[in-house]
């Protein structure tokens, strides 16, 4: 089922839990909404499950306007932050309650049941309550309960937040697996962007209220729309620039505080000659220089060395101390051989330097 | 060396026996003023005279007069519990789960019936009900009736009382409702939404079972309290209840052995409600996640209408429950009033009058002492039991603390009757001077809104900050009294208010054990009263009016210290 906000917006007393929120999720997409706590991001999800209703806007399911239904009549599914299990029905009652409560055939009921129960790998628990569950059990009874009813669309709130890091990992697998599976349209709200980025099929960022920029992993990462969406998706090393000269396809030439830098992005050509801008390196941009070319090549001191296993974080210093540190993380299959205090040339990819429009961001996010 | 010193230092103090000590004081104390009396009436009871016999049982069992009575106070328990709980569910859910303006207030104002006790409201509703009283009188002059109705005939007593006891318990069930409800996840409510169940569906299968064990809890408490309320049934003049009949045993209790069994008997249903409450409420396995963080169950009314209905309801059911306490005060006031509706002359003569006469004035007294040194009581064992059973000095101090909550489901006509079979010819005896087991008694029976009140602020604490100051080696006495004790002080007030205020409150003890004149406390007096004089209704109104003013300002004075907790202090 497509989904479809148009223009939705909450307002508690004069503040805006969420503004203008416009967006629309495609049939069996999932799409995350990702942000820091507080980005109304839940709001967005809750309003979607018909739990809140919007100060204005509408939502569609479909072709179909749902914004005056309740949550009981538009059959989504929705797997809580806390679960929020039933702890006085078993997992077989709480996943077959829905069931129940649309008045199906008990046949039916039982051969779903099991169906969901078999697709969570919860056959075994099907007697138990969910307070002699672990945690991850208790997710997936969670995960079952929602799917039961084959929902419209299914909605997940921060639904690995409360595992521990390895069961996580674990946890995505599968709700991928389900997901392609069922094929259900999911939208799935997280502020870990590690979670955002490895599972969804598109991304909407959201902060304040607002959405900041939506689209695939890919686009978010690569071609940020401001220096809060560079930092927020993947570390980035930011910084103010000039534009000093502009060329064809995108090309610039910059002026910051390492030195000159060029950059050839297709994104570029809305900056001027002159304008002040924010340049956004992420720290695998950054690397050891191994050919003789000119342009792109800095030299910076090791001023710390961190060895990460399968790669090296490095933090670096211009020679003139009073500009800021790089962060470069380095793959540790590069023979390094670096020590701290080292000096060296590093090299940055014209294609790697991203340029975004200058804001107040950089002082306040970094 | 230093380390090993202060680990040397803070072991001794752990050994410091005060723990032990404690529960030696506090074991014995439970044992001399709890235990022993109901085991000498079961002893009685079973073995009259020394052999095992049934005897008590079977005259109970062949006179229909305790058949009835004991079918009677059951029924009332019933009747109260399902009433209390028709008024109270409503509101509960109301505020449960909606945020309106003046909500404290009309919440605080529901419990405003709390300051009487029922039987002192029943002068009022006679008053109002008699056959030429207020209702009757309004009903002729409208034309509505030719003849009084009587009200209080015989067989409407039986709702007399129960009305009369549901108005003054549905705070209690309120205040557990309430907090049952709020603590249900609103989460699990908006689990079943986006599962397609409507409201009544969600209520019945998700909120309901997920709040009854604080309604049962809540529950339990008004059936003890409603079947065995000596003061009202015995004013309403309804004598086939099992309170009057213990009552009545009690004067010659060793010539009549009947009141051993109805007294056991009302044991064995405490006792078996206890349990069963204990055991359906063990919520343990429903204690297991986290609540969600965003959401919140309150929901802000502002629709007009809405908020209209929900100010009809709340004052409605404070005004209802109130009637008892304005005929009590508009009695007080009363210069004459006889054959209409409202009295025609009043006077505040009755007032000066309680001031004047010795017994009234005494007994204002003697309720201000008591209930002060029950209180004094309950403050020490309280503080004590509460550092013991929460900072776990002893092997099941969960037992200990079990042990203490059993007064507030054990009934004041069981231990009334209880200390006088155990202490008749000893210094305790109440023939020779009732004060004394006066002070235990209402101490014993409120020591449980202590424990909680205590418990609930050494929960609060954290117990590092205790062993902060064991560090430095300080001893525990010490520690407790400088440190803990003073973060703790506002639950203890509160604690000690409410003692306060439900030993000023106390009837079945009070009737039972204040044989002498010059121990009357306050509602004695005002039963004694009522009987005695000719005019004595209006004296008794009087002093009735001036318990509610002492009790207002206790009960006021608790719940702006612990605000919601309140509704805790009641839970079996």
């Amino acid at each position: 089922m497509k989904v479809i906000f148009e223009k939705i917006s909450k307002r508690y007393g004069d503040t805006y839990a969420v503004k203008e929120l416009s967006l629309q999720i495609a049939d069996g997409e999932l799409h995350f909404f990702l942000g820091p706590s507080g980005c109304g991001k839940t709001t967005a999800l809750r309003i979607l499950a018909g739990l809140e209703s919007p100060s204005h806007g509408r939502i569609l399911f479909g072709t179909q306007d749902v914004t005056n239904f309740r949550a009981v009549d538009r059959n989504v599914g929705m797997v809580f932050q806390n679960y929020a299990l039933w702890p006085h029905m078993t997992v077989y009652k709480n996943v077959e309650y829905g069931l129940k409560i649309k008045k199906k055939d008990r046949s039916e009921i039982a051969a779903r049941v099991r169906e969901v129960l078999a697709l969570t790998q919860l056959e075994q628990f099907a007697q138990r309550l969910p307070g002699q569950l672990s945690g991850g059990q208790q997710q997936r009874v969670a995960l079952a309960r929602a799917l039961a009813t084959t929902p419209n669309v299914l909605l997940l709130d921060e639904p690995l937040s409360n595992l521990d890091a390895k069961l996580r990992l674990e946890m995505r697998a599968n709700l991928l697996e389900i997901h392609q599976k069922t094929k259900i349209t999911t939208v799935y709200v997280t502020h870990d962007q590690k979670e955002a980025l490895s599972m969804g099929s598109s991304i909407t960022v959201m902060r304040a209220g607002e959405v900041m920029q939506s689209g695939t992993p890919r686009q978010l990462y690569d071609h940020p729309r401001n220096a809060f969406l560079a930092g927020f998706i993947g570390e980035t090393n930011l910084m103010r620039g000039r534009v000093i000269k502009k060329g064809k396809g995108g090309a610039l030439q910059l002026f910051t505080a390492i030195g000159e830098l060029d950059s050839c992005r297709e994104d570029n050509s809305a900056f001027a000659v002159d304008e002040t801008v924010l340049l956004s390196l992420r720290p695998e941009a950054i690397r050891v220089q191994k050919s003789e070319a000119k342009h792109n090549r800095i030299s910076l001191t090791v001023a710390r060395l961190t060895y990460l296993g399968e790669s090296e974080q490095l933090t670096l210093t211009p020679p003139n101390a009073a500009t800021p540190t790089l962060k470069a993380s380095i793959y540790s299959v590069t023979n390094l051989d670096l020590e701290e205090g080292d000096t060296c040339d590093f090299h940055i990819d014209a294609r790697d330097v991203q340029v975004l429009k200058d804001s107040d961001s950089l002082d306040s996010e970094t | 060396m230093q380390a090993t010193s202060s680990a040397k230092a803070f072991k001794l103090n752990r050994s410091l026996p005060l723990g032990w000590l404690t529960v030696a004081a506090v074991i014995l104390i439970m044992f001399f003023f709890l235990l022993l009396p109901v085991g000498v009436i079961v002893f009685q009871a079973f073995f009259p005279g020394g052999e095992l016999s049934l005897t008590y049982f079977s005259l109970l069992l062949e006179n229909s007069l305790y058949t009835d009575s004991i079918v009677n106070s059951v029924n009332i328990g019933i009747a109260t519990t399902i009433l209390a709980t028709t008024i109270s569910l409503p509101l509960a859910t109301i505020n449960a789960r909606c945020d309106y303006r003046f909500k404290g207030i009309l919440g605080g104002l529901l419990l405003v019936p709390m300051i009487m006790p029922p039987f002192v409201g029943a002068i009022g509703m006679l008053r109002f009900f008699a056959r030429h009283g207020t209702v009757n009188t309004l009903l002729l002059d409208a034309g509505l009736i030719d003849t009084p109705i009587e009200w209080l005939s015989a067989s409407n007593m039986f709702w007399a009382v129960v009305i009369l006891e549901a108005l003054h318990l549905y705070p209690i069930m309120y205040l557990n409702l309430t907090a049952a409800l709020a603590n249900v996840d609103p989460s699990m409510d908006e689990a079943a939404q986006t599962a397609g169940a409507p409201w009544y569906r969600r209520f019945i299968d998700i909120t309901w079972p997920l709040a009854r064990p604080g309604y049962f809890a809540g529950a339990i408490i008004v059936f003890i309290w409603a079947v065995t309320d000596l003061g009202s049934p015995l004013l309403i003049g309804y004598h086939d209840t099992v309170p009057v009949q213990i009552f009545n045993t009690v004067t010659d209790a060793q010539e009549n052995p009947i009141g051993y069994a109805l007294v056991f008997i009302v044991v064995v249903v405490t006792v078996a409600l206890f349990l069963i409450s204990k055991t359906a409420i063990s919520p343990k396995k429903y204690q297991m996640m986290a609540r969600g963080h965003v959401t919140s169950a309150v929901k802000k009314v502002q629709h007009r209408g809405v908020l209209a209905l929900i100010y009809v309801c709340f004052l409605t059911t404070t005004v209802v429950a109130l009637i008892p306490h304005i005929g009590v005060v508009l009695t007080s006031l009363t210069e004459s009033w006889f054959m209409t509706a409202f009295p025609e002359q009043y006077t505040l003569s009755h007032y000066k009058m309680v001031f004047v006469q010795d017994l009234p004035s005494l007994s204002i007294k003697n309720s201000l002492m008591l209930a002060s040194l029950a209180t004094l009581l309950d403050l020490v064992l309280g503080v004590l039991i509460a550092f013991v059973v929460t900072r776990r000095l002893i092997p099941f101090a969960n037992v200990l603390d079990s042990i203490a909550m059993i007064p507030l489901a054990l009934p004041g006509i069981v231990l009334a009757f209880g200390y006088i079979v155990t202490y008749t010819d000893t210094v305790l005896d109440p023939l020779i001077n009732p004060i004394p087991i006066l002070v235990i008694a209402y101490g014993i029976r409120r020591l449980p809104f202590m424990v909680r009140s205590a418990v609930a602020g050494f929960e609060q604490t954290n117990v590092s900050l205790e062993e902060a100051s064991y560090i430095f080696g300080a001893s525990r006495f010490r520690t407790i009294l400088k440190i803990t004790m003073p973060l703790i002080t506002a639950n203890l007030i509160a604690g000690a208010l409410l003692c306060f205020s439900y030993a000023m409150l106390d009837v079945s003890d009070s009737l039972i054990l204040a044989m002498k004149e010059y121990a009357y406390p306050l509602t004695k007096t005002i039963y004694v009263l009522f009987l005695e004089q000719e005019s004595g209704e209006f004296l008794a109104s009087a002093l009735g009016v001036i318990g509610m003013f002492i009790l207002s300002v206790c009960i006021i004075g608790a719940s702006l210290v612990l605000g919601k907790k309140i509704g805790e202090l009641f839970r079996a």
